[in-house]
C-alpha cells in the first residue's frame, strides 16, 4: 500500500465506516511507515484536544425574549378566553359571517325593522328581475335622451345656421304654448268641477232643510 | 436527544402560549447553544447575542418543526443559519482589511483571535481568584477557539456538529443541506487544518 492510499483511507476510518479488511491492511502499513504513523497521530492528538473543551455557564440572559414570549402568551390567552361553548370564535367568526353573507345573495333575504319588530323575510327571484327589468329601462331611457341632446348640440354648432336655431326655439315656444293651452283648459274643467260639486252640495243642503 | 416525551410536550405548550413551559424548553438546550456560539464567536458578548437569536429564530419557527427529525438537528440547522447572517454582519469592509494588513476580509474569522485575547486579557484579574481547575479550563478553551479560528465558518460548523453535537454524517448533511460524503470529507480536511494549527500553536 503507498502513503497516499493510507491517507485516503483515514477519512474513512475518521468517519468510523473504515471496513475490518480495509483496517488489517492500513495496520499492516502503518506498521511499516512512520511518517503515516505520525500523521494519525498528529490527527488523534488534535481530535483529543478538540475534546478538551469545558462547558462554560450560560450568563443571565433574558429568556422571554425582550418580552415577546409574555406579549404572545397574552395574546393566546385572550383568545382562550373568547371560546363560546368550546368554540374558537375567533376562528370560526369569518367563516359563519361569510357563510350568513352567502345565504342572503342567493336566497334574497329582506330584513326591515318595523313597529313589530324585526321582519326577515325571503324574496322572489321574479322581484329580482322585475326591479332589474325597470332599472335597466330606466338606464336605456336615459342614455338615449344624453345622446340625442349631444347629437342636437352637435348638429347645431356644425350647421352655424341662426335661422334654424331660431325656427327651433319658435317651435319649442309654440309646443310650450300648447302645452300652457291644455294645462290652463285642465284647470278650468277642474274648476267647472268644483263648482258644480259646491253647487250640487249647496242644492243638497237645501233640500234636507226643507 | 429527540422530541419526545417531556420534550413533545413542552413544545406543545409553548405553541399554545405557555410562557413557562417556553423557558423550560429554553433551559434544556441553552448550554448548548451557549457553548457552540462560544466556540464559533470567541467572546462572551457575541455568543450571547448569538444565542439570543438562535432562540429568538427557535421560537418564531416552533410550529413549523413537525416531529419528524431530532429536535437538535433543527435547532443547530436553524443555529448554523444565525451564525451566517452574523458573519456576513461582521465581515468588515475591504478598506478596513488593508488597514489591518491582513489579506483575508473574513472578518468572523480574522477579527476572532483579538476579540478572543480582548477577552481573556479583561479575565485575567478574576481568574487569578478562581480555583486552579478552572483556569486550566479557560486555557484550554482558549486553545481550542484559537485552533477553530484558523477554519472558515462552514468547516468550522462540521467540527462543531461532529465533535460538539456528536451528529451522524447523516444528520450534519441535513442540517448543512450538502451530501453526506462532502460532509466526510471536509470534515477529514478541517481536521488536517486544526492538526498544523495545534502544531504551530505548541511551537510558540
Amino acid at each position: 500500500m503507498k502513503c497516499e492510499q493510507a491517507s485516503a483511507m483515514f477519512e474513512d476510518l475518521f468517519a468510523e465506516t473504515l471496513g475490518s479488511a480495509a483496517r488489517i491492511e492500513l495496520a499492516s502499513h502503518l506498521h511499516s511507515c512512520d511518517s503515516c504513523r505520525q500523521q494519525l497521530l498528529g490527527l488523534e492528538t488534535t481530535l483529543s484536544a478538540l475534546h478538551q473543551w469545558r462547558d462554560q455557564a450560560v450568563p443571565e440572559w433574558d429568556r422571554s425574549l425582550g418580552g415577546e414570549i409574555g406579549r404572545n402568551a397574552q395574546s393566546k390567552n385572550s383568545k382562550q378566553n373568547s371560546s363560546w361553548l368550546g368554540l374558537d370564535i375567533w376562528r370560526w367568526s369569518p367563516l359563519a359571517m361569510a357563510a350568513v353573507l352567502v345565504l342572503a345573495v342567493l336566497f334574497n333575504v329582506q330584513v326591515s325593522v318595523g313597529r313589530d319588530g324585526v321582519d326577515i323575510s325571503l324574496g322572489s327571484s321574479t322581484e329580482i328581475s322585475r326591479l332589474l327589468a325597470r332599472q335597466r329601462e330606466e338606464q336605456r331611457e336615459e342614455t338615449l335622451a344624453m345622446l340625442t341632446a349631444a347629437m342636437e348640440q352637435m348638429s347645431a354648432s356644425n350647421r352655424d345656421n341662426l335661422q334654424q336655431v331660431v325656427q327651433y326655439f319658435e317651435q319649442q315656444r309654440e309646443r310650450d304654448m300648447r302645452m300652457l293651452e291644455a294645462g290652463y283648459q285642465q284647470l278650468l274643467d277642474s274648476d267647472y268641477q268644483t263648482i258644480r260639486s259646491v253647487q250640487q252640495l249647496v242644492s243638497y243642503v237645501q233640500n234636507e232643510q226643507q | 436527544m429527540t422530541a419526545t416525551g417531556v420534550e413533545e410536550e413542552l413544545i406543545a405548550a409553548a405553541l399554545q402560549g405557555s410562557a413557562a413551559a417556553w423557558e423550560q424548553l429554553v433551559r434544556r438546550h441553552e448550554s448548548r447553544v451557549y457553548n457552540f456560539a462560544l466556540r464559533l464567536t470567541g467572546n462572551p458578548a457575541d455568543a450571547r447575542d448569538l444565542m439570543q437569536e438562535v432562540f429568538l429564530g427557535m421560537f418564531r419557527n416552533l410550529h413549523n418543526f413537525r416531529g419528524d427529525a431530532q429536535f437538535s438537528s433543527w435547532l443547530f440547522r436553524i443555529a448554523h443559519n444565525k451564525s451566517v447572517d452574523m458573519k456576513r454582519r461582521q465581515r468588515p469592509s475591504l478598506m478596513q482589511s488593508l488597514q489591518a494588513g491582513h489579506g483575508d476580509v473574513g472578518g468572523f474569522d480574522s477579527s476572532f483571535e483579538g476579540a478572543l485575547d480582548a477577552g481573556l486579557g479583561g479575565r485575567e484579574a478574576a481568574q487569578a481568584q478562581q480555583p486552579e481547575q478552572s483556569a486550566i479550563s479557560e486555557q484550554d478553551n482558549a486553545r481550542i477557539n484559537r485552533m477553530l479560528a484558523a477554519l472558515p465558518l462552514e468547516q468550522r460548523m462540521l467540527v462543531e456538529l461532529k465533535v460538539y453535537q456528536a451528529m451522524t454524517f447523516e444528520d450534519i448533511a441535513a442540517v448543512l443541506d450538502i451530501p453526506a460524503n462532502t460532509a466526510k470529507t471536509r470534515f477529514y480536511n478541517a481536521l488536517g487544518k486544526l492538526k498544523i494549527r495545534m502544531e504551530q500553536d505548541d511551537e510558540m
